[in-house]
């Protein structure tokens, strides 16, 4: 079964997916844990979109893709804004007190941290995302 | 994807936050002007209570994490209670909080306030 949802660059766009990652999760019975997860790697992908991602002010559409597997969701996140490859960016310094920490950066090492394997791609002026979250059963 | 803050004054110097539902990148703003609004007051120690905090993203810490710098620049200090476990997760996972700043247990919290109020009298 695959969802596939466009929303605009704009946060409160993002409870679209919260609503569809709800259903998702009773129709396949998973827990609250995996629910929370599946919506935490969204949304820090997608507001990093969103803060960071454009140069200029007009209105975008982000594509989002969300497939549940036997034993794992696979989710895609597709958009034109400037180039950006997370599995790149530089880890935040863990050994230093949240609050001396540089802006940034926390998000997306959430993101790693609570998936399974993360591609990255760049293909017709877009950033092409795919992650995968092992669903346990 | 809603969130209520709500806020008592515990004893003096000590302010009780509590946030319910989902901190997150839509929601964050309403804690962060509650807490500016709380820090108006000088208190000396800030109390997160998150036993109805269901959900915390990157945003969302950051208030946390803004509040623990105007606090210790302040000579004060930050304490969280009744983490939920997607938020301890989190925190877990970025190294968010000294253990010695979470409380499971109003009472825990409580003996804790009475020992740094204690030491302020004897200073």
């Amino acid at each position: 079964m695959t969802v596939k949802l466009v929303i605009k660059n704009e946060m409160m766009e993002f409870t679209k997916v919260v609503r569809e990652l709800s259903e998702i999760g009773a129709l396949h019975a998973f827990d609250q844990g995996m629910v929370d997860d599946l919506t935490l790697i969204l949304e820090e992908v997608i507001s990093n979109i969103i803060i960071y991602g454009y140069e200029d002010a007009t209105v975008h559409d982000i594509e989002v893709g969300i497939t549940v597997e036997q034993d794992h969701v696979h989710m895609t996140v597709i958009d034109d804004g400037k180039p950006f490859n997370p599995i790149e960016a530089e880890q935040p310094n863990l050994d230093v007190p949240l609050e001396d920490r540089d802006d940034g950066g926390m998000g997306i090492f959430l993101v790693k941290r609570l998936s399974d394997d993360i591609e990255y791609a760049r293909r017709t002026d877009k950033n092409i995302l795919t992650i995968i979250k092992k669903s346990g059963k | 994807m809603s969130l209520v803050v709500n806020f008592t004054k515990k004893m003096s110097g000590v302010y009780q936050i509590n946030p319910e539902g989902s901190l997150d990148s839509n929601t964050y703003r309403i804690l962060e002007e509650r807490v500016d609004a709380v820090v108006t007051e000088n208190p000396d120690t800030i109390v997160f209570d998150m036993a109805n905090l269901d959900y915390i993203s990157s945003l969302g810490i950051r208030v946390i994490a803004k509040t623990q710098k105007t606090m210790r620049a302040a000579g004060g200090r930050v304490v969280l209670l009744h983490l939920q476990p997607q938020i301890q997760k989190v925190f877990d996972i970025i190294k968010a909080m000294p253990s010695e700043q979470i409380f499971s247990s109003l009472q825990e919290l409580d003996d804790y306030l009475d020992r740094m109020q204690k030491k302020v009298r004897k200073t």
